[in-house]
């Protein structure tokens, strides 16, 4: 529940655990690169999140999600949580990389909603809790492009999956300007 | 100088120390609605199991959007109501009160995401109830904030609600419409104790 006021004390994503990549793209065979994009279905209408603590304000249109070993529950996380989490732009490719293991969980995110002088925080929680298979050769695992319905009361009311893999290779090529290795993530369900 | 007799002083002394033992929850007649499609909302908690008595709630509208968004309710022993309530969808946000006897504000929070038990959307005029509930604490162990759930209240606390709001209303409309609900309630056999 507090990880994210201790993120607001650490500075702008520092001390999350998880960063984007390099401008070439280099990896070393430890790690690999996730890559997708995240929306919210209606979008954020600019005065939506009410960032009103001190440094809060770099959160805006930004999102935390976690990718790891393990499932991660967003809504009770601990402080080592962050290690498997990284900030990302609602609406924009996002790269990050993350240490190669044969499984990879992808939890959801949380989005600072609130952050009251009063002390008040509120997240809005977008679930997660998906795993794909990596293999030796795979540099980018391609996500998808979430998009996170939801209603007025910010309940998330549907999750939808758009593959947009053909331009996102595109995409990716241009970012890094080298043809790396990807692969879309085979989805399952965590049991 | 001008000089008090002592039975003012403690008169003042005492309406002072009433003040503060009733606490900061203020109280108030519903306002007659300004127009045709103003409602009010009313309900109760019974803060018996919290730290602190129910002295405040508020209520953020969440559509159509709005510069003012949190309403404030008027407060009387667990029954919270107010009027001047237009259309919406709303959502309790807060509530909590002050303990003298630690010297602490008390704030709870409801949950931010999704649809609450108690929150309700108003389209036409009207008495919206949004329920009774008791406050229950969560122990979560030491070190570690308590939690707290609220959980409903069955039987004739609707009634008996809105028997006492009806105390707070002087308007045609208001009395019509608690009027019309007290008529529509029956008493069952089960109270809240």
């Amino acid at each position: 529940m507090r990880w994210l006021a201790v993120l607001l004390l650490l500075g702008p994503g520092g001390c999350a655990g998880l960063s984007e990549p390099d401008s070439a793209g280099n990896l070393d065979g430890s790690d690999i690169v996730l890559a997708g994009r995240i929306t919210l279905d209606p979008p954020l209408r600019p005065d939506e999140q009410e960032l009103q603590m001190l440094g809060s304000s770099r959160y805006r249109d930004r999102l935390l999600v976690a990718v790891g070993p393990e499932a991660i529950d967003m809504r009770e996380p601990g402080f080592d949580t962050l290690r498997n989490a990284a900030m990302v732009t609602l609406g924009e490719v996002f790269y990050v990389r993350v240490p190669r293991r044969d499984t990879l969980v992808y939890s959801g995110g949380s989005i600072l909603m609130n952050a009251h002088r009063s002390g008040r925080m509120d997240y809005l929680h977008l679930p997660g809790t998906v795993h794909f298979r990596t293999r030796q050769d795979d540099e980018i695992i391609y996500l998808g492009t979430l998009v996170y319905h939801r209603d007025v009361y910010n309940g998330i009311t549907g999750v939808e999956i758009i593959d947009e893999f053909d331009a996102s290779r595109q995409t990716f090529l241009r970012h890094f300007g080298r043809a790396m290795r990807t692969r879309r993530a085979n989805l399952e369900e965590l049991q | 100088m001008k000089t008090f007799p002592v039975q003012q002083l403690l008169a003042l002394y005492i309406a002072t120390l009433a003040i503060g033992l009733a606490g900061c929850s203020t109280t108030g007649h519903l306002v007659p609605p300004s127009e045709a499609n103003i409602s009010a909302v009313y309900g109760y908690i019974d803060m018996s199991d919290a730290p602190t008595g129910l002295q405040w709630i508020t209520m953020k509208k969440l559509q159509p959007r709005s510069d003012t968004p949190y309403y404030h309710f008027y407060v009387d022993d667990g029954m919270f109501y107010r009027s001047e309530i237009p259309p919406g969808t709303y959502k309790f946000w807060e509530f909590g009160g002050f303990s003298q006897w630690k010297n602490t504000d008390y704030t709870f929070q409801f949950q931010g995401q999704g649809k609450g038990e108690m929150d309700r959307v108003i389209d036409r005029q009207g008495l919206y109830f949004a329920g009774c509930y008791r406050y229950t604490r969560i122990k979560t162990g030491f070190f570690s904030p308590n939690k707290f759930d609220l959980e409903p209240i069955e039987g004739d606390c609707e009634r008996e609600t809105l028997e006492r709001l009806a105390r707070w209303s002087k308007d045609a409309t208001w009395n019509r419409l608690i009027s019309q609900r007290l008529s529509e309630l029956r008493p069952v056999a089960t109270s809240r104790p």
